[in-house]
C-alpha cells in the first residue's frame, strides 16, 4: 500500500474514532458529575442511577466503535466537502456566531438584516439588488410574524430598533 | 362503528373555517418545505413551533401535521426535477423520478406520486381511525414497566432500523439521553450537569436542539451543493398519465401503501425505510425490474405511497401509547407537550376533539395536497427556481427567530447555533441524528418509568420480565438490539463464502 493510500486509510479510520472518544470522555464526565449525588437511596434510584446507566451504555458503544475503527475494515470516505467549500461553511457558521454577539449591541432586527446581506453577498456572491430585495423581504416577513403577530418582545440595541 | 361516529364529529371539529385555514396553510407550507432541500418536515415543524403558541391546541396540532405529510408530497419536486431529495423519505423517488424527468416525463413522475401519495395516504388514515382506539384501550393496560420498556424500544428500534450503523445510530441516540440530563433530577431536584451554571439549571429544551440539529445543519450542509441546483421544467400539459403508465403502476401503489403502513407503525421505522423498503420490494413484483434505477414510473409509485402511508400510520404510536414513530412525530409529541397536553393511552379519552380533529384533518388535508399537486405542481416547482443563495440565508434567519421565541432569550439561539455545528457533524460522520431527537423526547418518560418500576419492585429488575405484556417488550428490545450484531454476522459469513 502507497504511504498517500495509508494515510487516507489513518485519516478514515480517526474520523470514525473521532465520535467514539468524544462520547467515552463524555461518559466519563457525567459519571464524575453525578456519581457522588448516589446511585441508590434505600430501595430506590438515586439521582445517580440513569446518568451512570448512560454513561455505561455509552461507552460500550463507543468501545464498540473504536474498535471497529481500529481492527475493522477500513471504513468508506466520508463526504467532506473541499477546502473552498469548508471556507464557505465556516463564514456563514461565523455570520451566525456573529449574529448571536451583535444581537444585544443592535439589536435582533438590524443584527438579522446585516447577517442576512452578509451571508448573501459577501460570503454566497449573490447578485446584490436581488441580495438587497431578497433580505428585505425576509426581514420584513419575521418582523410581521414574530412581532407584529406572534407580538414577541425582541432585543433592541442602541439604536432603538 | 364508535369508531365513525367520533370521526364524525372529528369531521365537525376540523372542518370548522379556523382549523380548515390552518390545515390548508399547514400543507401548503409543508409541501413548499418538503420541496425546498435543505429543510425537511420534521425542521420545519420544528421552526413553526413557536408560531402554535398563539392558537388552540387543536389548530396548532392540525397544522403542524399538515406540514408533516404535506413534506411527503413537496419532497417530490426536488426529487423529480433536480436529483436532490427535497427530504429523506423521497431517496428512491429521486433515483428513478430524476430519470423520468431527463427523458421528458417529469410530468408523469410528478402526477403518478400525488396519486399515489393520495391514495395510501387516505387508506392510510382510514387504516388509522380503527387501530388507534383498540390500541389505545390496549395500552391503559400499561403500567411504568411497560412504558419504560417502549420507550426504550422506540428509541432502540430507530437505531437499529435507520441508517447504516447501528452502533452510530444508539450513540445519537445516547447523546440525546446525556443531553436531556442536564438540568435537576425530577424527583430529588437536585442540579444534575450543571457544572455550577445557573442557566443550565432549566435544562436543555428540545425545540433549539431540533432546530439546530435538522434547520441549520441540514442548511450548512445544502450550502455545498449551491451550484448544483438546475431544475428541470415541467408544464401543466405535461402532467397527463399513459394507459400503459397507470397500468405499470396502479398495484404498486397498493404494495407501497401496504407496506407503508405497517412499516410506518413501528416506532423507529418512520417514511424513509418504508419508502425503500416498498422500492426494494416492488422490483421484484415488476414486469420491467431492468428499469428500476433508469426511470421505472412503478418504483417511483411503490416509494411515493408507502412514504405517505407511514407519515400517517406514525401517528398510531404517537397518538395511542405516547411513543412517536420518527423524527416529526417526535416534534408533534413535543408539541403536544409544550401545549400543556399529556400525551399517553388517555389522550383519546380525555382530548376526542383534539385526536379525532386531527385524523379527520388528515382525510382533507389528502384531498388539498392532491388538488394542488396535480394542476399546481409546475407552480410550487417555480420554488426551485429561487437561487439557494438567497433561500438558505432566510431559512436561517427563521431558525434563529424560532429559537429565540421558545424562551425569549438568546440562550436557546446559543443552544441551536451549537447543535447545528453538531448535527452538521453528525451528517459528515453519517452519524443518523433522528435518534438524538428521539431520545431527547423520550428521556423524561425512560427516566420516570424506569425509577418508579424500580421503586415498585424495591430494586429487583424481575419486574421488567413478571407481566407477559413485559416480557414480550423485553425481549423486542433484547431483540432489537442484538439484531444489528446478527446482521453483520450473516454479512460476513455471506462474504466469506462467496
Amino acid at each position: 500500500m502507497s504511504d498517500a493510500a495509508g494515510r487516507r486509510r489513518t485519516a478514515l479510520r480517526l474520523t470514525d474514532a473521532a465520535p467514539a472518544v468524544v462520547m467515552l470522555v463524555l461518559s466519563v464526565v457525567i459519571t464524575t458529575d453525578t456519581l457522588p449525588q448516589g446511585m441508590w437511596q434505600g430501595f430506590t434510584p438515586g439521582p445517580a442511577f440513569f446518568p451512570v446507566l448512560i454513561a455505561g451504555f455509552t461507552a460500550i458503544l463507543a468501545a464498540q466503535l473504536l474498535l471497529k475503527a481500529w481492527l475493522g475494515p477500513a471504513p468508506e470516505a466520508t463526504d467532506w466537502p473541499g477546502i473552498a467549500v469548508l471556507r464557505t461553511i465556516g463564514l456563514v457558521y461565523a455570520g451566525l456566531l456573529g449574529f448571536f454577539f451583535l444581537t444585544p449591541v443592535l439589536g435582533m432586527i438590524p443584527a438579522i438584516t446585516l447577517f442576512l446581506l452578509t451571508v448573501m453577498i459577501g460570503i454566497l456572491r449573490q447578485p446584490a439588488v436581488g441580495s438587497l430585495i431578497a433580505s428585505a423581504v425576509t426581514t420584513v416577513l419575521i418582523y410581521v410574524v414574530f412581532v407584529l403577530w406572534l407580538g414577541l418582545p425582541l432585543p433592541k440595541g442602541f439604536l432603538g430598533l | 362503528m364508535e369508531s365513525l361516529d367520533l370521526l364524525s364529529q372529528g369531521f365537525a371539529v376540523a372542518l370548522m373555517p379556523v382549523n380548515l385555514g390552518f390545515l390548508v396553510l399547514g400543507v401548503v407550507l409543508g409541501q413548499v418545505i418538503g420541496a425546498l432541500p435543505g429543510i425537511g418536515p420534521a425542521a420545519g415543524m420544528a421552526l413553526l413551533l413557536p408560531f402554535t403558541y398563539s392558537m388552540e391546541p387543536v389548530s396548532g396540532i392540525i397544522m403542524l401535521a399538515g406540514i408533516m405529510y404535506g413534506g411527503m408530497y413537496g419532497g417530490t419536486l426536488t426529487s423529480v426535477l433536480v436529483n436532490v431529495p427535497g427530504e429523506s423519505s423521497s431517496l428512491m423517488t429521486a433515483v428513478d423520478g430524476y430519470q423520468m424527468a431527463r427523458k421528458g416525463k417529469a410530468g408523469a413522475a410528478l402526477t403518478i406520486a400525488a396519486i399515489g401519495s393520495f391514495a395510501a395516504g387516505i387508506a392510510a388514515c382510514t387504516a388509522l381511525v380503527f387501530v388507534a382506539p383498540p390500541l389505545s384501550e390496549f395500552a391503559l393496560r400499561f403500567s411504568a414497566p411497560e412504558y419504560f420498556l417502549l420507550a426504550a424500544l422506540g428509541i432502540s428500534a430507530t437505531a437499529s432500523l435507520g441508517g447504516s450503523s447501528a452502533v452510530k445510530a444508539l450513540l445519537a441516540a445516547a447523546l440525546g439521553l446525556m443531553i436531556s440530563q442536564i438540568g435537576v433530577d425530577p424527583i430529588s431536584g437536585i442540579p444534575r450537569l450543571t457544572f455550577g451554571e445557573a442557566r443550565l439549571l432549566e435544562g436543555i429544551d428540545f425545540l433549539p436542539v431540533a432546530i439546530g440539529v435538522f434547520g441549520i445543519a441540514e442548511v450548512l450542509a445544502s450550502i455545498e451543493r449551491l451550484g448544483d441546483m438546475h431544475p428541470i421544467r415541467t408544464k401543466l400539459r405535461d402532467m397527463w398519465l399513459t394507459a400503459d403508465e397507470w397500468r405499470r403502476s396502479r398495484m404498486s401503489i397498493v404494495r407501497g401503501g401496504f407496506i407503508g403502513f405497517f412499516v410506518g407503525v413501528m416506532p423507529g421505522a418512520g417514511p424513509t425505510i418504508a419508502s425503500m423498503m416498498a422500492y426494494v420490494a416492488e422490483r421484484k413484483f415488476s414486469p420491467k425490474p431492468e428499469e428500476f434505477g433508469k426511470g421505472a414510473i412503478d418504483g417511483i409509485a411503490a416509494a411515493e405511497s408507502a412514504n405517505n402511508a407511514a407519515s400517517h400510520s406514525a401517528l398510531a404510536p404517537m397518538l395511542a401509547l405516547g411513543i412517536p414513530g420518527s423524527s416529526s412525530t417526535a416534534v408533534l409529541l413535543a408539541a403536544l407537550i409544550l401545549l400543556g397536553i399529556r400525551p399517553g393511552p388517555g389522550l383519546m379519552t380525555e382530548q376526542p376533539d383534539l385526536v379525532w380533529g386531527l385524523m379527520a384533518s388528515m382525510f382533507i388535508g389528502n384531498i388539498v395536497l392532491l388538488v394542488i399537486n396535480l394542476p399546481l405542481a409546475p407552480v410550487f416547482a417555480s420554488v426551485l427556481r429561487i437561487p439557494y443563495g438567497y433561500l438558505a440565508p432566510g431559512i436561517l434567519a427563521v431558525s434563529l427567530f424560532g429559537a429565540y421565541s421558545s424562551t425569549l432569550s438568546m440562550y436557546p439561539v446559543g443552544i441551536a447555533l451549537l447543535f447545528g455545528l453538531v448535527g452538521w457533524l453528525m451528517m459528515k460522520l453519517d452519524i443518523p441524528r433522528a435518534p438524538l431527537v428521539l431520545a431527547l423526547v423520550l428521556a423524561p418518560l425512560l427516566e420516570s418509568s424506569l425509577r418508579q418500576s424500580l421503586l415498585l419492585s424495591l430494586g429487583s429488575p424481575m419486574i421488567f420480565l413478571e407481566r407477559p405484556i413485559s416480557a414480550i417488550l423485553s425481549i423486542a428490545l433484547l431483540a432489537s438490539l442484538v439484531w444489528p450484531v446478527v446482521s453483520v454476522l450473516c454479512q460476513r459469513r455471506r462474504r466469506g463464502a462467496a
